[in-house]
């Protein structure tokens, strides 16, 4: 779909193991990644695989992640939102569901009030003092985007400003979950390097944005989805879904005129498909991914991501691939920092599972 | 106030436990043979909405359900030690659309899976009417859950349903059975039962019906010609 009218965005940020997204962006800028070797599901005795986390992966009360993503909502906490013309969004792609694993394998009944999404969002709800006009989007790793579409759609039809809010946080039935699919393995992510095999880092953070049709702040130019179903957990390898996910915004684009902040996980099939579908269409946009720093942050990553790329737009410096290395699949792959002054704007990607595709393109003024 | 026309509709009968081995046949129709073993009953339910509603991939489609894959969910945390990819993959909260739309190729270029549940029909409504699109499939549903239903993570009560809306009814389309509507504005004299379930309780019997909440509008459903 193509929105007809541009969205502001008044305000953004996220959290990361790094702290903000001023913090995160200095990080990535840095070259730093928070990717670490963890027990697969937590265990000493069990294998090692690549995750970037706040802190090791446990059952707590309230849930480790409940008291980052208050932090993070401090700013948007209080009873103008959730009205029915301040409606939020809440995207995930895991809401509470590491309190129903915990609940069933060491029969931590107290998790019980985080275990659904609802009542994960609920216990949100309570704490940032929100009205109850909160919709729940769930579509796999394109979560965020759909949610800022939902939420663009119902500022379009009347509302005053929308808050969207997305987290997501890693438990053993994630790592399990990855683990099995045999897409998280030992090795740390280098995304878009060209080798014989890859892997992913899962992360955690979360993100809010608030979105308005009229204000100061950076603007949601375009948005897209396309859905592949090719299969259940591939791409098309030939690179159709990434071409039919921007064909219907391409002609709203400055081609010569933009950068693009990749999925770039770090699996090598979905990373050469998205790098040459994207050289091809944008041969002179630096492409970079982060989540070689930062991880897989799931159903989060377009939030999280999009916060980052506002503050490297706002100090005119985005951070490269970080933790990758040459050779890389295309030519155009950023492995450093480099200037966003020559780019109006930054095309963000998120890809997930069934070829769901999503994209924004967003420019600084 | 925004306004759809209601051209077709799909609705099952609520079950309870087991889903019914003659709602199973029914539902499977037009699936590949030895295909049935790889469906949950929401991928069934999609399945059978979809293509009742002959879904076309530049429709906008909105899903709602609370607890979505509950079983997939539930038999996949039993899995570990060992966590089956099958199951983690069928978990996964758009998974039942997945079910429907990946053996047959068919892709969509715009899909909102929805979850919640205080509100959920209004949220529903209001997301697919909001779209501004010509043409809107709406489903939604339950699948039953089992150890998940006793500690409310999952549904005790299977149902599904699903709404083909049109902006405009043209001279080539269906002639519209009803419409369905959303306002921001409270109505403190109509139902106060948004949720799904209830929702499709008023469509399955072709009910008019209005639900309002304070903070979220109202959703009306009215018919044309009541059965």
């Amino acid at each position: 779909m193509i929105r007809q009218n541009d969205i502001r965005i008044l305000s953004c940020d996220c959290i990361t193991p790094f702290g903000d997204s001023s913090a995160t962006c200095e990080a990535l800028l840095e070259g730093r990644s928070n990717v670490r070797q963890y027990p697969l599901l937590g265990n000493a005795e069990e294998a090692l695989v690549p995750l970037s986390l706040f802190d090791e992966m446990h059952a707590d009360l309230p849930p480790r992640w409940f008291k980052i993503v208050q932090k993070l909502l401090a700013p948007v906490c209080g009873p103008q939102w959730g009205r029915a013309d301040t409606p939020v969004f809440v995207s995930s792609s895991n809401f509470g569901v590491d309190s129903l694993y915990y609940l069933r394998h060491e029969g931590r009944e107290d998790q019980l009030p985080y275990a659904v999404p609802h009542s994960s969002v609920e216990q949100i709800r309570k704490v940032c003092g929100w009205g109850h006009n909160i919709s729940l989007c769930s579509h796999a790793c394109v979560s965020a985007h759909i949610a800022i579409s939902c939420a663009s759609d119902a500022l379009a039809s009347g509302a005053k400003q929308a808050l969207v809010v997305s987290y997501d946080f890693i438990s053993p039935f994630v790592t399990g979950g990855f683990n099995a699919l045999k897409i998280l393995n030992g090795q740390a992510p280098k995304p878009y390097h060209c080798a014989p095999s890859g892997s992913i880092a899962l992360g955690e953070g979360a993100a809010y944005a608030v979105l308005a049709l009229e204000g100061e702040g950076p603007t949601i130019r375009a948005q897209s989805t396309w859905n592949e179903m090719f299969h259940y957990t591939a791409n098309e390898p030939e690179g159709s879904g990434f071409a039919k996910l921007l064909e219907p915004i391409l002609p709203l684009l400055d081609k010569e005129r933009i950068w693009l902040k990749g999925h770039g996980t770090g699996t090598v099939e979905a990373g050469r498909i998205e790098a040459v579908t994207l050289a091809k269409l944008f041969p002179q946009a630096p492409l970079t991914g982060w989540k070689g720093a930062l991880g897989h942050t799931l159903g989060s990553c377009g939030l999280i991501e999009l916060a980052i790329a506002l503050r490297a737009m706002e100090q005119g410096r985005a951070p490269g691939t970080v933790a990758s290395q040459k050779p890389c699949f295309t030519e155009n792959i950023a492995l450093k920092p480099f200037s966003t002054k020559p780019y109006d704007a930054v095309l963000i990607l998120s890809n997930a599972f069934g070829g769901a595709h999503a994209a924004m393109c967003v420019s600084n003024d | 106030m925004i306004s759809y026309h209601i051209s077709k509709v799909f609705s099952i009968a609520p079950y309870q436990g087991e889903m019914p081995q003659e709602l199973k046949q029914s539902l499977a129709e037009g699936l590949a043979r030895g295909a049935l073993r790889r469906f949950s009953d929401s991928g069934l339910h999609a399945h059978a909405a979809l293509r009742e509603l002959k879904t076309q991939e530049s429709e906008l489609l909105v899903s709602a359900s609370s607890f979505a894959e509950s079983r997939s969910l539930e038999e996949y945390i039993d899995s570990f030690p060992s966590a089956s990819p099958a199951r983690f993959q069928r978990s996964v909260h758009p998974s039942a659309v997945q079910q429907a739309r990946v053996p047959n190729s068919a892709p969509l270029r715009r899909y909102i899976p929805l979850a919640g549940q205080e509100g959920l029909a209004i949220t529903a409504v209001r997301t697919a009417l909001a779209s501004n699109e010509d043409n809107v499939i709406l489903i939604g549903g339950e699948e039953c859950g089992t150890w998940s239903v006793g500690i409310q993570a999952g549904s005790e009560t299977g149902y599904a349903f699903g709404l083909r809306l049109m902006k405009e009814p043209g001279k080539d389309q269906p002639p519209s059975l009803g419409t369905i509507s959303w306002s921001m504005d409270y109505d403190d004299k109509a139902d106060k039962d948004a949720s799904l379930q209830h929702f499709h309780s008023q469509l399955h019997t072709r009910s008019s019906y209005k639900a309002s909440h304070p903070d979220m509008g109202s959703i009306t459903l009215s018919w044309n010609n009541r059965p």
